[in-house]
Order: C-alpha cells, then sequence, then structure tokens
C-alpha cells in the first residue's frame, strides 16, 4: 500500500457543541498526504473550533478523528496550527529567531546550536533575514504573520493547518503571503489545510476547496481545483476554469444562506 | 540639561533651603540641626560604629526578607496557576490576613520567636508576600489564551506552559509586587526593631530620639533612606535584566 493510499487526517461523522450550541454535526473530510485544501464557510459557522479539534486541542464529542492512522487525543506531534489571531500568538519578550525556536519543542534530537540554525534558515525561507534578533513588535503585521509562519514550519510539521492566516493584513501583503505560503508548501511538499472566507483566496491556493455550511457545520460540498501550478495572482484568477469554480462555489453559499 | 543634573539641582536648592533656615534660627537649632551638621554626624557616627552596624543589620534584613517572600510567593503562585484548587483554598485566608498590618503582630510575635532573627523572618515574609503573590497569582491568570494554544499544540506540557509561557508574561505584574515588597520590606524592619527595641535602624532611631541627640536621630533618617535607595535601585537593577524587553516595548508603543 502506498502512503498515498491512506489519508494523512480523516474526520469522520464527528460533532462538537460549545457552552450547549451545536457547533459541528457530522462533518466528514479526507487530506491527502502533499495536498492544499482551503475550508471556507461564513463566517461564525465554526471553523476555528473544527480546527482546534483537529489540532487535538479540543475532543469532538463524537465520531473519529485520526492524524496519520492515530486518534487524535491530544496534540499530535508532526501537526502545526497558525492562530487567526498570530500576532498575539508570538511571544512578545522573545527575539524573532527565539520565537521561531519555540515552535520546535518536538525535534528533541537537535542542540541549541542546530535548532538556532535551522530558525535563522526558517526565518530567511520566509524572507526576514536581517531581522532575526528583532522583537516581534519592532517588526510590521505582515512580518509578524511571516515569523508566525516560519515558526508552524520549523518543527517541520506533517500537517500545517491555517486558521484565516491573512485575514488581518493589508492587499499586497496577502496576496505576497499567499504566494510565500504557496512556494513553501511546494519546496517542503507540505500538506496544508488553510481555512479562509474569502473564496478567491480559497480557490487560488488550493489543490481542493471544501465549502462549510453555516452552524452547526459540516462539509456541503468539495471542489477540485484544476488549475496549472505554480499559481500566478494574474493568470491565475483570470483563468476561465477560475472564474467558473468561483462561480460554483459562490452559488453553493448563496443557496445555503437562501436556505437558513 | 539632562534630568539627572535637574535632579541634583533641586536636592542642592533643598538643602540650601534647609541649611537657612536652621541657620537663621527660625526653628529652636537644637531641635533641628542644619544639614551640615547632619552629615557630619552621619559621617562621625558611621566611623565610629553604631550607626554603620544598624545600618547594615536593617539593610540585609530587609533585603533578606524581600527576598525570601518574594521566593515563597511565587512557588505558592507557580502552585496556585497549576492546580486551581490550590488557589481556591488559599485565597480566602489571604483575605482574612493580608489587611492586617505587619508591626501590629510584632508583640504577638515576640512571644513565640524571642528577638532574634526568626521574629524578623515572620515579620517580613508575612508583610513581603502579599504584594507579590497577589500580583503574580492575578498576572499568572491573565495569561494570552491564543498564547497558551500555541504552546499547547506545539507540544508543551503544563509545566514547561507555566516556566515558558505564563511566566515570563507574567513577569511584568510580579515586579510591580516586587517594587512594593521592597518598601515594605524596610519599612516593616524598622517598624520591628523599634518595636523589639535591641538592634537595627529601628532602635537606633528611637534610641537617639528618646535621648534627645538630635543629630543622630537626622543622621539615622538619612541612613534609611539611603538603604531605602540602595534597595530600589537593586530591584531596579533586576527588573531590567528580567523584563528589560517590557519596557522598551512601551516605549516604543508610547513613541508611535
Ligand atoms: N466556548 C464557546 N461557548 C459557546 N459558544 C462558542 C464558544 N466558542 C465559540 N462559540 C460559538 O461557536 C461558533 C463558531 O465559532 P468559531 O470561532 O469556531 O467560528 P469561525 O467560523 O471560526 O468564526 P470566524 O469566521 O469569526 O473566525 C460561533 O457562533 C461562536 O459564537
Ligand atoms: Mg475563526
Amino acid at each position: 500500500m502506498t502512503p498515498a493510499m491512506s489519508p494523512i487526517l480523516r474526520a469522520e461523522g464527528i460533532a462538537k457543541s460549545l457552552g450547549g450550541a451545536e457547533i459541528i454535526r457530522d462533518l466528514n473530510l479526507d487530506v491527502e498526504a502533499g495536498e492544499f485544501i482551503s475550508l471556507v464557510g461564513p463566517s461564525g459557522c465554526g471553523k476555528t473550533t473544527l480546527l482546534t479539534c483537529l489540532a487535538g486541542l479540543r475532543l469532538p464529542d463524537s465520531g473519529r478523528l485520526e492524524f496519520e492512522g492515530r486518534t487524535i487525543d491530544g496534540p499530535p506531534a508532526g501537526m502545526a496550527l497558525i492562530f487567526q489571531d498570530y500576532s498575539r500568538s508570538l511571544l512578545p519578550w522573545r527575539r524573532n529567531i527565539d520565537n521561531v525556536i519555540f515552535g520546535m519543542r518536538r525535534l528533541r534530537d537537535l542542540d541549541g546550536r542546530a535548532k538556532r540554525a535551522l530558525a535563522a534558515e526558517m526565518l530567511g525561507a520566509v524572507g526576514l533575514t536581517g531581522f532575526e534578533t528583532h522583537f516581534p513588535w519592532q517588526v510590521s503585521g505582515g512580518m509578524q504573520q511571516r515569523v508566525a509562519i516560519a515558526r508552524a514550519l520549523a518543527a517541520r510539521p506533517h500537517l500545517l493547518l491555517l486558521d484565516e492566516p491573512l485575514a488581518a493584513v493589508d492587499a499586497q501583503t496577502r496576496a505576497d503571503i499567499q504566494d510565500l505560503l504557496l512556494s513553501l508548501a511546494r519546496r517542503y511538499k507540505q500538506t496544508c489545510l488553510l481555512v479562509t472566507h474569502d473564496v478567491d483566496e480559497a480557490i487560488y491556493m488550493a489543490d481542493r476547496v471544501m465549502v462549510l455550511s453555516q452552524r452547526p457545520t459540516h462539509v456541503v460540498e468539495t471542489i477540485r481545483i484544476e488549475l496549472p501550478t505554480p499559481r500566478d495572482q494574474i493568470v491565475s484568477r483570470a483563468d476561465p476554469a477560475f472564474l467558473k469554480m468561483r462561480e460554483r462555489v459562490l452559488t453553493q453559499i448563496r443557496s445555503m444562506r437562501a436556505a437558513a | 540639561m539632562g534630568s539627572l543634573g535637574r535632579g541634583a539641582l533641586s536636592i542642592a536648592g533643598f538643602l540650601l533651603f534647609w541649611e537657612g533656615i536652621a541657620r537663621a534660627g527660625v526653628v529652636p537649632g537644637d531641635h533641628f540641626p542644619a544639614p551640615s551638621l547632619v552629615v557630619i554626624t552621619l559621617i562621625d557616627e558611621l566611623r565610629r560604629g553604631p550607626l554603620a552596624a544598624a545600618f547594615s543589620i536593617t539593610f540585609i534584613r530587609a533585603l533578606a526578607g524581600a527576598s525570601a517572600a518574594t521566593l515563597v510567593a511565587l512557588a505558592v503562585a507557580l502552585l496556585a496557576a497549576w492546580l486551581p484548587l490550590i488557589s481556591r483554598a488559599f485565597d480566602p485566608i489571604a483575605e482574612f490576613l493580608r489587611p492586617l498590618p505587619p508591626a501590629a503582630i510584632v508583640p504577638m510575635a515576640i512571644f513565640f520567636l524571642g528577638l532574634g532573627w526568626k521574629l524578623y523572618a515572620f515579620i517580613l515574609i508575612f508583610a513581603c508576600f502579599w504584594p507579590v503573590y497577589l500580583n503574580a497569582a492575578q498576572a499568572l491568570k491573565a495569561t494570552s489564551n491564543v498564547q497558551i494554544e500555541t504552546a499547547r499544540a506545539t507540544g508543551y506540557d503544563t509545566w514547561e506552559i507555566i516556566a515558558y509561557v505564563r511566566l515570563p508574561a507574567a513577569l511584568p505584574t510580579i515586579f510591580i509586587g516586587i517594587r512594593l515588597a521592597a518598601a515594605v520590606a524596610l519599612i516593616a524592619a524598622v517598624a520591628a526593631e523599634m518595636i523589639a527595641g535591641r538592634d537595627g535602624l529601628g532602635f537606633y532611631l528611637i534610641d537617639a530620639g528618646f535621648t534627645l541627640r538630635v543629630p543622630e536621630t537626622f543622621a539615622g533618617l538619612l541612613a534609611a533612606m539611603v538603604a531605602g535607595l540602595l534597595i530600589n535601585s537593586l530591584v531596579a537593577a533586576l527588573r531590567g535584566v528580567c523584563v528589560g524587553w517590557h519596557d522598551v516595548m512601551m516605549r516604543s508603543a508610547a513613541a508611535s
């Protein structure tokens, strides 16, 4: 059996309630190794809740959740998570490079020196060479986002979970970081699961887009994105196929709204 | 002119004013010595020994007491952060004991502990514990959830999160408590010495005051002030080492 045949992440019929409110109901999804998945859904539908379940920070009330063939019963090794609120997730008393080293908790066989070298390499990969010894609060929001990305990638996770990482940055920075993420994903053959409510971003980034319903949320449709790679901000977005898929996703979301 | 220069100028002005009043005889000179006389007495007393001994005893008491109290308070606060049950059990007791003025328990403590180091250890730890504990417990509870969840997702366990995330995040607030404790330490030490009446600056001041040795009383006051300044600058130096990043961050936030 080749590894590609069993998904790296699988959710089967999971449900989750928070404080008496039903957030997730009967949600199924599969992620293959090496894939870039986008999850789009209306705001407040439970995207963050779903990611915290996938990351093992919360346990689902029912259903099965497996990562690399093992049931998720706590934060698993091999996964990294970038929060929506990335700038508050950085530790202000640590310099950028030490924030990246903070992400290497599970790299036990590396000594301090090797970690520092790897952290400098990761900061270089996100274009932050020269900002290693700055504190996070000394650099711009877009740069803080890059530090958070470098920290998440530093542990060389098999699966990277991203919770609306670009919601708070300006349009130009957003396009830059989208392309940065895509090139990093290709370079490290990184499996990614990106949560967003921006339909264009979801399509532009992904191999497959999964559309989430309103609360209680579940996957209503999965769309394979047949756009040539590597993607290009101008060419890909003008591709007739892009426009067609955009129409399909938006129609799906609109019909859900009408039904709600 | 720098702020240091301005500070020196205003202190010099104050001393000149004081000297002028004392020399003009506005207040009876026997009870209000000129600063020049106080300084001469201070140097003389320090050389003869009693004031030097009193000063160092009090200074060491205050410093050791504040340090021990800080360590104990941090240990309790960390345990409470780890097990909320501890905090629920301890906080009502804290509410009950905290309002007690440390000086008020000295007579009772003398029954049990005598006049030696045990008395001072008890009084000083009691006095300095609260500001550190209350600030630490509150700050350790207030850690940003995003930081904790990020650490958990990265594989850190409860104690590692306390050590690497919650404690460093709480340190700026903890130092507010430590600064208060350092000030309270000197007050408590001097008050206890006044009551116990055996040694230290507190006893020196009471002794000189009751026997109407006015210049000595003022010299003792000056020595107490020096002890306070010394403790303050020690805390400030430690604070700079531990949470210097925080001051720079606040300054740059204020500048932008
Ligand atoms: N601890 C909680 N108790 C009760 N309800 C909660 C709790 N946490 C979140 N919710 C509710 O659950 C729903 C889903 O929250 P969640 O943050 O997962 O949504 P989201 O899709 O990520 O939203 P956004 O688009 O704003 O990021 C929201 O309606 C929220 O109010
Ligand atoms: Mg969210």
